[in-house]
């Protein structure tokens, strides 16, 4: 008998760029997700600078109408499908198969194909900016017949938004195999931890409402080239039918943006408060029930283009309810908390920053669901302060959080403390600066999209402007804390929180390039 | 992953790790699909048939996603020791079929990776012919398979 044994070369991999080219570690393509997501974030954060700056004070000072029109329709295009998307994806990669005790994703060649889709897609969208006619302006909600203006760059954004789309739908599917068939022998579905759970939701309503998204922004491009008249009433076509087509995407994806933070909050609260998170099962269920709901409530973005009185309704009555799943989390977040012997490091600050502010956008969002109401509402600042209250404290301080949370688990390395509290404390009040006064300009009638605005409006404007540049600069911060950890510091051990609980933090900080050869036994 | 059972004889299962049945994943392509191709159908009843094929390609391209991690989770490798022989069945891609021998002669074979990286190669060899087994295995596990075979076949004295 011959028995041949040596050293594994288990954490070998291939080095250089073809070892990101070509990766198919789930690892290596959270980090390529995360990396790309930030780079995104500079540049549609500098397009909002464009804005802020044309808005500091009436009158036109740096951009003609139409390439402010380009800024606001590309800055929403890159944050939403450029930086939240892929950041979350991201998150998604790294850390689900290590917190169901899975090898890797279930289907690793696929998952690097649709990382690489996505850098291929922003370049497309990206280069509209030098086309004739100039980058998309119709907002990127797309309604025809304004976008149907748009120059040779129209069919670069459709297909762009296809390719991004297609990113979206294999990651999502890759994302359900996995959690459905690689889970750790014990690791039931009422086990898995609350991220793996809203990712799980979040990926059922990518799979259920992306085919609408691409099929009404094919029929946008068959309208325009092929002479086609499913949106161009001159035809038989029905305008009108779009908003509901894109809104039927477009409300599910509000909570495709930001079903993951809940997952991320629900797995730092519980952390720092050192305590179990608390009601778990009405948790699961209430993001289902949001997920639900999601699919009945499109036209509350729609009460103005005149439906019947029952519609009008049906769509405030079910849009209001949404608050009741939403009041369960938060109830469950407050709760956790509730004389729990809690620390406030930096992933627990943007945790906290998170659910105050979050549940600002959600106010402003139940008074914009009162059909009356949005009359006055609609097409106003006001909305622009919801959603970015909802998007910006909302999501993106929950991808931060979750940066500050797993920074140390992935790197080896604890980032600076108290570097990260600066950055929450200069981030939340920026943020503030910048969004909270778009609700008193939203109020008294400043309508949105527009580069110029009356002279009542400036104080408010100066004051938001300021804001954005300050918010701007403070993510410098969040940039260089990223480098220095990665570069060195303080070693985090393996638990790296004293609280934390979940398979990831069984395994070493860094984790091995490959997680669990044989599956964790799960009690 | 590697059970090993003692009972009329010495027995290892090399399976992939199911957490989800194949009437579970179809269950989930059904409901999802019914989902999908409803929220489509209704579109092309108002005209907007658009929606239908895109609708239709992401059933297609999840079906065979879950669909193959279904076929992964059906195939296995079993090693039955018995007082004096050793039978192989498998059910792994090209390795399948059985393969039955003499306890007494068969030996296992450890192959070196040729390049560094690679994992390592698992044979039972015997009369010059030899079977792969541990192939869906990761190296650690594969290793350790060697080493529970080795032993159970050495438990006489002999292997």
């Amino acid at each position: 008998m011959s028995t041949v044994v040596k050293d594994t070369h288990h954490d070998e991999h291939p080095s250089g760029i073809m070892r990101w080219l070509t990766t198919t570690n789930h690892k290596d393509i959270g980090s390529l997700y995360l990396w790309f997501s930030l780079i995104m974030f500079f540049i549609g954060g500098l397009m909002a600078l464009v804005i802020r700056s044309e808005l500091f004070q009436p009158g036109l000072q740096f951009v003609d109408p139409q390439f402010f029109n380009s800024m606001t329709t590309m800055h929403a295009l890159v944050m939403i499908f450029g930086v939240v998307m892929p950041a979350f994806t991201g998150l998604a990669n790294w850390m689900i198969p290590i917190m169901i005790g899975g090898p890797d994703m279930a289907l690793p060649r696929m998952n690097n194909y649709s990382f690489w889709i996505m850098p291929f897609a922003f370049s497309m969208l990206l280069s509209t900016l030098f086309m004739d006619g100039g980058a998309p302006a119709g907002g990127w909600t797309l309604y025809p017949p304004l976008s149907l203006q748009t120059g040779d760059a129209f069919p670069f954004l459709i297909f762009a938004i296809h390719f991004m789309g297609l990113s979206s739908i294999m990651g999502a599917i890759n994302i359900v195999a996995t959690i459905l068939n690689m889970r750790a022998p014990g690791m039931t579905l009422m086990k898995m931890p609350l991220f793996v759970w809203t990712w799980l939701i979040t990926a059922f309503l990518l799979i259920a409402v992306m085919p609408v998204l691409a099929g009404g922004v094919t029929m946008l491009l068959t309208d325009k080239f092929f002479g086609t008249s499913f949106f161009n009433a001159a035809g038989g076509g029905d305008p009108v039918m779009f908003q509901h087509i894109f809104w039927f995407f477009g409300h599910p994806e509000v909570y495709i943006l930001i079903l993951p933070s809940f997952g991320v909050v629900s797995a730092i609260i519980p952390t720092f408060a050192r305590k179990p998170l608390f009601g778990y099962s009405s948790m699961v269920y209430a993001t289902a029930s949001i997920a639900f709901l999601s699919f009945i409530v499109w036209a509350h973005h729609m009460f103005t283009v005149g439906m019947p009185l029952a519609g009008e309704v049906f769509f405030m009555l079910a849009t209001m309810l949404i608050a009741v799943p939403t009041g369960v989390k938060v109830f469950n977040w407050v709760t956790t908390m509730w004389r729990g012997a809690m620390t406030f490091e930096t992933p627990m600050l943007f945790a906290i920053g998170f659910i105050v502010m979050f549940t600002i956008g959600g106010f402003s969002g139940l008074m914009l669901a009162i059909t009356p109401a949005d009359f006055q509402y609609h097409d106003t600042y006001f909305v622009v302060a919801h959603f970015h209250y909802v998007l910006v404290p909302g999501s993106v301080f929950a991808i931060m959080a979750a940066v500050y949370f797993w920074l140390p688990k992935w790197t080896g390395n604890m980032y600076p403390e108290t570097l990260g509290k600066v950055h929450f404390w200069l981030s939340t009040f920026f943020v503030n600066l910048t969004f909270f006064p778009m609700h008193f300009v939203g109020l008294a009638g400043m309508p949105r999209r527009i580069p110029d605005y009356s002279l009542q409006f400036a104080d408010y404007n100066m004051i938001a402007s300021i804001g954005a540049f300050g918010f701007g600069f403070a993510q410098l911060i969040f940039v260089y804390l990223i480098f220095k950890t990665i570069r060195g510091g303080e070693k985090a051990t393996d638990e790296v929180w004293e609280g934390a609980e979940g398979l990831e933090w069984t395994l070493s900080s860094p984790p091995p390039y490959h997680s669990f050869n044989t599956p964790p036994v799960i009690k | 992953m590697i059970t090993r059972r003692v009972e009329e004889c010495e027995e290892y299962i090399i399976s992939g790790n199911n957490s989800l049945s194949f009437q579970g994943n179809i269950l989930f392509i059904v409901l999802i699909g019914l989902i999908s191709m409803t929220i489509a159908a209704l579109f092309l009843l108002k005209g907007y048939w658009f929606i239908l094929p895109f609708a239709g390609f992401e059933m297609i391209l999840l079906a065979i996603v879950l669909l193959y991690c279904c076929h992964n989770n059906s195939l296995y490798e079993k090693i039955q020791i018995f007082d004096e022989t050793v039978n192989i069945s498998s059910k792994y891609r090209q390795n399948r079929g059985k393969f039955e021998v003499n306890k007494y002669w068969a030996s296992v074979v450890l192959s070196k990776p040729k390049l560094k990286g690679h994992s390592h190669r698992l044979f039972i060899r015997y009369k010059g012919r030899e079977m792969e087994v541990g192939v869906m295995l990761e190296d650690e596990e594969r290793l350790k398979l060697a080493r529970m075979l080795n032993d159970s076949l050495n438990k006489n004295g002999i292997g």
